[in-house]
């Protein structure tokens, strides 16, 4: 992950609100170019990059980061040509989206509401893109509005997400994906669907892959945890509590590669979770965030807690596969060569 | 039976979350003989599975389910008074009405505080749930339990009767409807194999269906449900949500799932060249057991539903003009469930 901010920008520019994550299909198909990994995308939009071990009856591990952001959805042209909205996704304030340039098929427009931006809610913004008249537009409802706000990169370490979300998490299953471990366990590195609806992707991912151990990467707000100070463990989410033995592969993981890391157990409501699908499914839970401040706006992280993700990740699924094996995972190919 | 008969009788069964028996049994009676397999899940759904002569390429499930919104009965009051809990309701829906208590159908009314009693600062209020009471005329708690009442399940004594214009009005089309549509789906000649689920505590938050989901692993589900018009008096434009009279509801999202959107097109476009109205929902509301089916199953899902004027309170009010242009379509979607499977399983899918 050497140069963040054209990645950053490259998956900014997939174009993923929920609901049509399709547009990253393409990004991990270009940058997983191998062949070796299989990559498919199920009927809710899931995409999943599978690396077998190649042994039968193997364990799965499961590792997740959502694939998609925050828009809104058309849900109503009105006769003077308003194009109505509702809000996709929770955990973004609205109020800062007034007035931003969006873009829904071949419409461009900005985001307006007849309410003060500091009230409204869900169902009050529309879409105003100079037509006065529902004939002129070609937006259907159903159709999926993306706000243009490109991410920014800033001093001192500091990126600004600026609604991108968990989906920049996906720089970091690819990163891992690309190294191509020889690992004595499936994995399945899954860039999960309408995450932001619910986590129904990871849901659906836990329900058809029945996982042994189910690892999930998302945005956290910081607050008891810093940003800048290292991935967070999360002893729990929302949902429930993680597993006990996970969380402290994770930190060991950590230790072994002598990064910092952060520990939390603060269930924060904003985020959605999976992990009772995870453990519905019989699988071992882990959590692993991204401190983020001002999360409900410009979503500001470190790169270096970014690229520390992707680091303690391999570095866990090596910890793993050495508790499993009782000794030394052989490095991929590339990495001896050097 | 009839087919007005049959609907009638769906929607006066009683069928309570957590007390679907008596609807599902009604159910089987009339599928059993056409179907080729009938079973109870352990969570007790209804399943059943009807062989067509052809393939349709992949598995298809048509879902709706059973239960209804009511009562619970939940303790005896030493004078004979029941205190219940309410499923699905807002306590403004209930508040003088009449119920059926348990097998028995034992008449009970809920009762509310006559307004000479009514102090000032009560008038405002809407009392919880919690401080109502079933009234069976029992004067004390001996005589109530005799009649077996405790922990039975309460419905609407609302009966189904047709009312002006096209409309009927009854307890329970949500989702008896639905029901129906598929009782007569699964009754009629159809080339493709396909399953039929009944499901139970749907309004209780979805809680049969995941376990169809698991069982049957669709690779596709239809959905079909009552959802709610908001075309009441002086509510207008967007808010109406879906207006009674305009045809079947073909929702694109709600609370619970985002149709898979290949399907919604192709279901609109369908209903285009078929001429069958259609109409979609302007507010994103609620939410069905589609929701379940794509996070269980992870199968596409489609959503078709029939507009209804006060779901979740004792009467609603459905025109029978829009259930026929949701069968016309299920019906017309039946016939093509080669091409729904190949648009779920084709396109950007496996490298």
């Amino acid at each position: 992950m050497n140069d963040i901010a054209s990645a950053l920008s490259a998956l900014y520019s997939c174009k993923t609100v929920s609901g049509s994550e399709e547009g990253l299909l393409d990004f991990i198909r270009e940058t997983l170019p191998e062949p070796s990994r299989q990559v498919t995308r199920d009927t809710l939009g899931n995409v999943t990059v599978y690396c077998p071990c190649g042994k039968p009856g193997a364990k799965r591990l499961l590792v997740t980061a959502p694939a998609d952001e925050f828009g809104f959805i058309v849900t109503y042209i009105d006769p003077d040509g308003k194009i109505r909205l509702h809000a996709q996704g929770t955990g973004v304030s609205l109020a800062p989206l007034y007035g931003l340039s969006a873009v829904c098929g071949e419409e461009t427009g900005v985001l307006l509401s007849e309410k003060d931006p500091a009230e409204a809610g869900e169902d009050d913004f529309y879409l105003d893109t100079g037509a006065s008249d529902a004939g002129e537009i070609a937006a259907v409802q159903g159709d999926l509005v993306w706000i243009n706000r490109p991410p920014v990169v800033l001093r001192n370490d500091r990126l600004c997400l600026s609604g991108m979300g968990g989906k920049a998490l996906c720089l970091c299953l690819t990163e891992v994906a690309r190294l191509a471990m020889r690992l004595s366990f499936d994995v399945y590195y899954v860039f999960a669907a309408q995450n932001r609806l619910g986590a129904r992707g990871a849901k659906a991912a836990a329900e058809t892959l029945r996982p042994d151990i189910a690892v999930s990467l998302d945005l956290y707000p910081a607050g008891d945890t810093k940003v800048g100070k290292g991935p967070v463990i999360y002893a729990a989410d929302a949902a429930g509590r993680a597993t006990l033995s996970v969380v402290e592969s994770l930190k060991k993981a950590a230790e072994s590669i002598g990064i910092s890391y952060q520990v939390s157990a603060k269930k924060h409501k904003t985020v959605p979770s999976a992990l009772t699908s995870f453990a519905a499914a019989g699988a071992q839970t882990g959590i692993l965030g991204l401190p983020c401040e001002k999360f409900d706006t410009v979503q500001q992280i470190s790169e270096k807690d970014l690229k520390s993700m992707s680091a303690l990740l391999s570095a866990y699924l090596i910890f793993e596969d050495e508790t499993i094996t009782g000794g030394e995972t052989p490095l991929p190919e590339k990495e001896k060569e050097e | 039976m009839n087919r007005l008969n049959l609907l009638k009788a769906l929607c006066e069964a009683p069928g309570v979350s957590g007390f679907e028996e008596p609807v599902l049994s009604l159910i089987e009676q009339e599928i059993a003989p056409f179907c080729h397999g009938l079973f109870y899940d352990r969570a007790g759904n209804l399943i059943a599975f009807r062989k067509g002569n052809q393939e349709s390429g992949g598995c298809v499930l048509y879902s709706c389910h059973a239960d209804e919104v009511g009562f619970v009965i939940t303790h005896i009051e030493e004078d004979g008074r029941l205190r219940f809990e309410a499923i699905g309701m807002d306590p403004k829906v209930f508040t003088g009405r009449k119920v059926l208590i348990g097998e028995n159908k034992i008449p009970g009314l809920i009762a509310v505080k006559p307004a000479h009693l009514v102090k000032k600062e009560e008038r405002d209020q809407i009392p919880s749930a919690e401080d109502m009471y079933i009234d069976i005329g029992a004067t004390c708690r001996r005589e109530a339990e005799e009649l077996g009442v405790f922990a039975q399940s309460a419905v609407f004594d609302s009966p189904f009767r047709p009312m002006g214009g096209h409309t009927v009005v009854s307890k329970a089309l949500d989702d008896r409807v639905g029901c129906f549509l598929l009782c007569q789906l699964l009754m009629s000649e159809r080339p493709y194999d396909a399953w039929f689920a009944f499901c139970v505590g749907e309004e209780l938050g979805l809680r049969g269906s995941p376990a169809v989901a698991r069982q049957v692993k669709p690779d596709l589900c239809i959905n079909v449900e009552c959802t709610t018009a908001g075309d009441l008096c002086g509510v207008e434009g967007r808010t109406r949500t879906c207006v009674l009279g305009e045809g079947a509801v073909l929702p694109f999202m709600d609370g619970a799932s985002l149709y898979t959107p290949s399907l919604y097109r192709a279901a609109r476009k369908l209903a285009q060249e078929q001429n069958i109205p259609v109409q979609t929902k302007t507010l994103i509301a609620g939410g069905t057991d589609a929701g379940a089916y794509q996070r269980s199953a992870g199968c596409a899902v489609l959503g078709l539903a029939v507009p209804t004027r006060y779901i979740h309170s004792a009467n609603s009010l459905m025109d029978l003009r829009d259930m026929e242009a949701a069968e016309k379509l299920l019906r017309k979607l039946d016939e093509r469930l080669p091409s729904l499977i190949q648009l779920v399983k084709g396109g950007e899918h496996h490298e």
